[in-house]
Parts: C-alpha cells; structure tokens; sequence
C-alpha cells in the first residue's frame, strides 16, 4: 500500500517525533510525587489522631490547629485524608495484584494454547463483560459484607474480565510473529517459549495497564465508599470519607468536595503518567 | 508527439519541501526542476525515501503537516500554484490535474457504492450538472474504462470488485473530467502481471484518445521502459538524472541510474543468477552530506580511488547529451 | 474475494445483512442463558443460607425453615433453577426476600426513572463527547488535540460523586438555577421533571463524556490515516465533504460500537448518580438490596442490568452491519 498517506509514513525519516518531555508528563510527575510523599509520610507530617472525636469543635474551618478544618465528629480532616490515603493505596495495589493474578495467567494460557479452554474462557468473559464492573464489585460486596478486605476482593474480582481479554489478545498477536515460531520449529519448549517470548513482549503492556488499573480502583473505592459499600466509617480511607460526608452534603458540602480533591488529583496523575508510559512504549515499538 | 517548443503542462522549478521533526528539518525534495509536455508521458522513478512521493503531493498541493513547500514554483498550464489560496486549489485538483493512487482498494471509499464516488468528483466540479445526466456520465466512463456492465458496477461496494476493477474504477475517477495532467502514483503495483499490462494499455489509450499528460511515479525501471516517453530519476530528494527512456535505458549517464538498470531482471530472458542490489541505504534527510549524496553507494567512485571531489563538492545538474541531464562529476567517465 | 456474477447485487446484499443479523442474534442467545446461570448461581454461592444472612446469625430457626419453604430455597436446586428460568421468560422474577413484594412490579416501577435520567445523560454526551473527539482527531498532534486530550485525562479523574456535589453546590444552592434533589415522573408534571432531571443528567453525562470523546479520537484518527482521505482531497472534493462524508461516516461504525461502551459506563454511574441526588431508579434499588441483604432482589437485578448491556450491544452490532458493509460478510 503506498497511496500517498502511506506514502509519506514510508518517506518520512524515522525519527521520534516527541523527544522533550511534553509538560503533562511532567506535571503527572510532579502530582505523583504528592501522592506518594502523602501515602508515605502524610500522617507523620501532619502528626494529629485521625480518630480523635471532639464533638466541641465539629465543623471548624481550616487553620493552624486544622490545616483542612475538622469533620461532623471534630476529627482532623487533614489527618483522615493522610491516614485514609494509606487504606485507599493498600486497596488500589491489592485488588490490583488479585486482578493481575488472574488475567495474567489465564490471559497467556488461553491465548497460548487456543483449543477448548480458550474457547471456554472467553465465553465465561463474554458473559461478565455484560454486567457493568462496578455492578460485578456491588455484588461480591453483596456476598461478603462490607469492609476493606471485601472492597479489594471486590475491585480484583470486577477487573479480571477485561484484564484476561487484554493478555489474551496480545498473547495471540506475540505468538503469531515470525520469530516466535522460528524459536518453536527450532525446538524450544512451550515453557520457553512463554518465559522468554510471550512474556517479554507482555511487559510493556502490563506496565500500562498496571497504572491504569490503579487509577480505576482509586476510584471505584471512593464510589463503593461514597455508596456505603467500601470500607466503613470510622475505619480512615478515602471512600469511607467519602460516605461520612455525604450526609452533610447540603448543610457542609465543603466537607465532600475536600474529600474528593485527593481522589481527583492522585487519579489525574495516574492518567497522565500511564499515557506518558504509553507514547513512551509505543515509540520504542517503531523504531 | 513531444512537440518539442509547445508550452509545457506543468513546470516546475527549485521546488523545495522541509519537514520540521521535533527540532530537525527534513529536506525531503530539493531543488526540484521539472516539466511536462501536453501529451507526454514522464516517469519520475526512485527508491522509497528519495523524494518522488513527496514531490507529487507537493504538485497538487497535499503536502501533510509538518511538511510544506518553502520554495519554487509549480505551474500548470502557466498558472502559479503557490499562489492559489485553497479554494482554488481544491477545483483544480480532480479538473485540471488528477491523481491515480497506487492501491485502489484502499483509495476508494469502502462504505460508498462505486457510482456515488464516481459521481462525486462530477458533483464538486459541475455543479449545475442535471441528474439523469451526470448518471449517464458516470456509466459512460466506467464502461470506457473497461468495467463490464457499468450499471452493474456502479452499484457495488469497492471490496466487491476485484483489484483490476478497482484500479480502472481509479483511472475513472481521474480522467473523467478531461484533466491536462494525471499523476499516476504507481497504479500498477498492487495488482499481478497481466493486470498491470492492462492498466498500463489504458493509460496509453486515455493520451491517445485525449491528449492528457502523464506524470508517472514508480520505483520500477521495467514500467518506465514500458510506457514513458522521458525519465527524471530521484534521489535523496534531488533530480540525478534525465532524458528521454530510451537513451537513459540503454546509455544511463549516472551511476545511480546504472545500479537502478541493473537491479532489473532481463524481460523475457532466463533471469541471471542473482540480481544486483544497491548496498548501503540513502543518507538522512536531516543532514544531506556536503558532497554528492549517492557518494557512500557508488560503484564508480569506488572503481576510480575515492576521488575526494565526491566527498567535496555538491555535482550540478548538468547537460551531458540532447535533451539530457546527469549530476555527477564523472559522467562522461567509462563504465568500471 | 466476492462473486461477480450477473446482476445479482442488490438480492445478495440483503441476504448479506439478513444472515449477519441472525448470526448476530443467535450469537447472544447462549449469553443470556450465561447470564441466567450467573444470577441464579449468585444466590447459592452466599456463604451459609441467604435467609440467615438476610435475618443475622442469631434469627429464629423455625423462622429461617418458613421463609427458606416459602422461597423455594430448600428444593433440589436443578428445579429451583428450572423454576427461575421459566419465571423468567414469562417475566416473573420471584419474590422479594424482604418486601416479599413481586420484584418484576418493583423493578419496573423503577425503570422509567433510570431510563430517563440515562437517556438524559446520554444526551449531554453526545453533544459534548462528539464534538471534542472529533475536532482533537481531525488534526492529531495539534495545539486543540493537546488541549482536549489533556482535558479528558483531568475528567477521567473527577469522579461523578465530586462533579454532581459542585454542580449541585454551585447551580442549585448557590445560584438556586435548578432544584437541588428530587424526582417526578415525568406524565405528572413534564416541566418539573425535566428540571429536575437536569442536574443529574448533568452530572452523569459530563462524568462519561471523557471515555466516549477519547474513543471517538482514536476512531476518528484511525480512519484520518486512511489512504481514501487523502486521495478525496486530490479529487478536489471540499473539506467539509471529506471531514463529514469520508471521515465521519468510515468513523461511524466505530462510534456506534463506542456507544455500547458508553453506555455500560452509564449504567455504572447512574449507580453513583441516582444515590447522590436521591432519584429513585434500579441504581438505588440495588445499593439498597446489597445494604439490605436482600438477595432475590440483588440476583433480579444482575439479570435486569446484563441484559440490558447484552441488548444494546446486540443493537450496536447490528447497526454496525447496516453502516459498514464490509462487516456484514465477516
């Protein structure tokens, strides 16, 4: 095909057409890096009882005493949003690590092998991709009872589907380069093949898809949170300050939107970091 | 039939197109002179990456971002071209001049029925065509094209006809208007042998019966030879080499056009026992070498010594015979 | 690749479109009876006995035996699945474990609310998302790409909880433009349900217009880099003509199967959305069941939802089949 827009593919000289780090990479770095110096040191820094109940002085603005003021209970909001970003992480890399533990495997299995267990898998997919995740998540949380084990069951539970049918479909394209079939015909065994072909070419997608993950169980917390179905007041996170908040959201609604904002800005920083990751991945693909 | 002194179709002088790229400047067609004559067939050979493709869009006016045209000029039939604003260009292109892409089947519009796309090129140059006429247009140039039942065909979706068909649909589409020039941009090379004898007849048929000139792009000597009545060779976005087919074939002044011949498999003949092939690959267009560009490939510089001019000196374009050009400094010198 | 024979064009198309609607049909069938499975086999897979996880460890056993008897929780389960799918196909989803109301007439009550507010949203998204993926995919790489691009990575991060509370905050408390909460079907008062349909909808379609004008990018620059656009242009075809007649319309099938996308994420958000602004559809009716442990009522509603998403993207495929004829012989 060299009609002329393919054409000009072809004649333009191969050469990376972004090579400065485009400022949304570097503003995601920069917000990332909030995110991760709170995870790791925002209750040390900010030093109050996220607990703390001072029923005298519920509702206060923020100040010196109360950075971000104090929540319906007199609690240090700043201190449940530190303390909370602890939970909210733990949950996000957990159900994460569950989703990954599925997908993965059975993603390269079933795309690897093809035949009846593929076909049976997908199927089994298929059939979960019709039910909307955050439903998938209500209903585990349905089974269990809420709570913070639950809320990471819940969110690896709902990712696997389209994290298996994202493995697959890469696995499938792997296998069908020319050299992964010269490395079979020359003899290697199908766990060679998988350790070092399959799955070196899979790196770059998992990493992608890693941080996107990420972002989504950031989210999906606070929503199952905000509905009532995550971790449960007065147990710190990001969702269950979420769901405290909503009850005074037509006399305080200052108090749910400072909830959201950490929410709001670890997640942008994700977005724009995985799309970095992505162009980065992709670029070293062409050339 | 180059009725030598006519005024040509289309001149083209120091045509000049750059490709900003994060930070560097792509200069992918230099200094490009050129000229078509009404009713001649030219053929504009090069290896990918040497400029020709490019050239073409920068002849109806395509060039796509970040590239552009930064300097010469482009008439057709003594109009300036860099002058016309976008309007003008777009009722130009299609009327006066037309392209013929390379792979129909990926040019035309999958999801329109044949005649409807036919139609459409009627529909923005004539306007004020009545229905029942343009219609009749439409099957009219499908069946002198060579579409068995037009009415049939028009009513297809392109990926119901087979590569040939889809082809002729293309050359259709571009003569259709009775334009001054074709480009033809490889029309040839997605379809199997037989077929591509078949386009290449209908092409010479559509100049003998109206005249049109033809400005042919490919890659492959073989075509030219076939159908062109000169050649300008390109490479590294420069012009090495022109004349008319016949002497450059069997007397090719420039080294380039040499290992270019002899990259051909003899027609007709057992193929020899292995091909020649160019070593080595173009130099980058961000930063053409100071001497000659085709210097780091060239059999006859190495069969001389490496004389240090062709590392030195930029070769002109210069005359070596009637009607012919060559750049190089040596290309009066005997074959090595 | 297809048959040239003699004048047979038009039947054979029609053929093409009729074969690929049945293939497509049948093809959803083993997936609702999937889905039957699933929401049957929900219930059985709740640790212990649903009535006492409904009533708490500590409830009445005589209790648990009625209501587990009334229920049909103690037959064999290969009838009771029996029962649950002919329940089903004549549009009884059984009993709920608390109300011990019919669930079909609970659901069904809810569903013009959900509907409304989804094709509400729905509404502002096209407007927004269409537009903004369209205009960043004409020109990839340009000053408006970077600008909408940007813009959807922050939206993707404003979840619909933060976006509806500061649209409420500023529209109906502030400014007092809309009520802030509250729900009237819409054959009592037409104007007042549409006000107050408007926040929410609001709310939901800005919260989902991010995946929808992303898609519609990537749909649109995919098909930009096509060789027919540019040979369009040296036709001399006008670039309104190519944007809409060429671009658009090679995009199209895509989009339609964006929309099934879409939609999914406003299945998902009308959860979120009709909780914060206390509408009474199937979302809170779910959030309500799980709260409530009341599980018939989870397992209905699972059904309601997957085939729901099954039918509209039965319907997406099909009008997939009928813009791109290339799809109806694949």
């Amino acid at each position: 095909m060299t009609a002329p827009a393919a054409a000009i593919l072809v004649e333009q000289p191969r050469v990376a057409v972004r090579r400065r780090a485009p400022l949304r990479t570097v503003v995601g770095a920069a917000l990332g890096l909030l995110v991760v110096v709170t995870i790791l040191l925002g209750p040390w820094l900010v030093g109050k009882d996220p607990y703390a109940i001072n029923i005298d002085n519920r509702f206060a603005g923020p100040g010196a005493a109360h950075w971000l003021g104090t929540d319906e209970l007199g609690r240090d909001v700043a201190s449940r949003i530190a303390h909370g970003a602890r939970s909210t992480a733990l949950i996000a890399l957990g159900a994460v690590a569950i989703a990954s533990a599925i997908a993965i495997p059975l993603g390269v299995l079933t795309g690897f092998l093809g035949g009846w267990l593929d076909l049976v898998v997908t199927r089994i997919v298929d059939l979960f991709f019709a039910i909307p995740s955050l439903l998938v998540a209500i209903g585990v949380v349905g089974l269990f009872g809420a709570s913070l084990t639950t809320t990471v069951l819940a969110l690896g539970l709902s990712y696997w589907p389209f994290y298996t049918r994202l493995v697959r479909s890469a696995v499938v394209g792997i296998r069908s380069r020319p050299y992964v079939d010269a490395a079979r015909v020359l003899g290697a065994s199908r766990l060679r093949v998988i350790r070092t072909d399959i799955l070196t070419g899979l790196t770059p997608l998992v990493l992608v898809q890693t941080t996107v993950l990420l972002g989504f169980a950031i989210l999906d917390e606070a929503a199952l949170g905000f509905l009532g179905l995550g971790v449960q007041p007065p147990q710190a996170s990001w969702g269950s300050r979420l769901a405290e908040s909503r009850e005074f959201m037509l006399s305080h609604p200052e108090l749910a939107l400072v909830a959201s904002v950490p929410i709001v800005v670890a997640v942008f920083a994700i977005n724009l970091l995985s799309d970095a990751l992505r162009d980065r991945l992709d670029e070293r693909r062409v050339s | 039939m180059t009725a030598a002194g006519a005024a040509a179709v289309l001149e083209v002088s120091g045509l000049t197109v750059e490709f900003s790229l994060g930070g560097g400047v792509a200069r992918a067609v230099d200094g490009v002179d050129l000229n078509v004559r009404p009713g001649e067939i030219v053929g504009m050979v090069g290896e990918s990456g040497s400029g020709k493709s490019v050239t073409m869009l920068a002849l109806l006016g395509l060039v796509p971002r970040p590239g552009r045209i930064v300097a010469g000029s482009v008439r057709l039939r003594g109009k300036e071209l860099r002058d016309a604003g976008r309007r003008e260009l777009a009722s130009l292109r299609g009327r006066q001049m037309a392209l013929i892409p390379s792979d129909a089947g990926a040019a035309l519009n999958p999801v329109a029925r044949i005649g409807v796309q036919v139609g459409e090129g009627l529909s923005a140059h004539l306007p004020e065509l009545p229905r029942a006429e343009r219609r009749g247009r439409i099957l009219d140039i499908l069946g002198r094209v060579g579409l068995p039942r037009p009415a049939d065909q028009a009513r297809r979706f392109p990926h119901e006809l087979s590569g040939g068909m889809q082809q002729r649909v293309a050359v259709a589409m571009g003569v259709q208007l009775g334009p001054d020039l074709l480009i033809a941009d490889e029309p040839t090379t997605a379809l199997d042998v037989t077929i591509q004898a078949q386009i290449l007849r209908l092409l010479l048929d559509v100049r003998e019966q109206s005249g049109t000139s033809i400005l042919f792009v490919t890659h492959d000597m073989t075509t030219v030879a076939e159908i062109c009545d000169r050649v300008l060779v390109m490479y590294a976005g420069q012009i090495v080499e022109s004349g008319p087919v016949v002497d450059v074939c069997t007397a090719p002044a420039h080294p380039y056009t040499r290992a270019l011949l002899a990259a051909v498999p003899p027609l007709g003949g057992e193929p020899p026992e292995r091909l020649t092939t160019i070593p080595g690959s173009p130099p980058d267009p961000r930063a053409w070498p100071a001497g000659c560009r085709f210097a780091e490939r060239c059999a006859l510089r190495a069969s001389m010594g490496n004389p240090s001019e062709c590392t030195s000196k930029a070769p002109p374009l210069v005359s070596v015979a009637d009607g012919r050009r060559s750049r190089c400094h040596f290309s009066e010198a005997e074959d090595a | 690749m297809t048959g040239t024979g003699a004048g047979t064009t038009d039947p054979w198309e029609e053929g093409a479109m009729l074969r690929y609607a049945i293939r497509r049909i049948l093809l959803a069938v083993p997936l609702l009876f999937g889905l039957s499975v699933l929401s049957f086999g929900y219930v059985r897979l709740i640790p212990g006995d649903p009535i006492t996880a409904m009533l708490g460890v500590n409830s009445n056993p005589t209790v648990v035996a009625q209501l587990r008897e009334r229920f049909g929780l103690d037959r064999p389960l290969l009838n009771q699945y029996g029962d649950w799918l002919t329940g089903m196909v004549r549009g009884d989803l059984g009993v709920s474990f608390r109300s011990q109301m019919p669930i079909s007439t609970i659901i069904v009550d809810r569903i013009p609310a959900t509907l409304q507010l989804a094709g509400a949203a729905l509404l502002v998204t096209l407007l927004i998302a269409i537009p903004a993926g369209v205009a960043a995919g004409m020109r990839p790489g340009s000053r408006l790409d970077s600008m909408i691009t940007s813009a959807t990575l922050f939206g993707l991060a404003v979840p619909a909880f933060f976006l509806g509370s500061l649209l409420m905050l500023l529209l109906a408390l502030k400014l007092r433009l809309v009520p802030s909460q509250g729900y009237v079907p819409f054959a009592d008062d037409p104007a007042q349900s549409l006000r107050l349909t408007l926040l929410p909808a609001l709310t939901l379609g800005l919260a989902i217009s991010p995946y929808l004008a992303r898609l519609t990018r990537s749909a649109v620059v995919e098909v930009a880099q096509e060789p027919f656009v540019p040979f369009a242009r040296a036709k001399g075809l006008a670039q309104r003509k190519i944007s809409i007649g060429y671009v658009l319309r090679n995009a199209l099938p895509s989009l339609v199967a964006a929309l099934g996308l879409t939609i999914a994420s406003l299945i998902a958000g009308s959860i979120v959305v009709e909780a914060l602004f206390n509408w009474p559809g199937m979302g809170r009716l779910v959030v309500g069941a799980v709260t409530e442990r009341d599980y018939a009522m989870v397992q209905a509603l699972v059904l309601i939802y997957g085939a729901l998403f099954i039918v509209v993207n039965l319907a997406g495929e099909l009008a997939q089949g009928l813009l791109d004829p290339r799809v109806r012989l694949s």
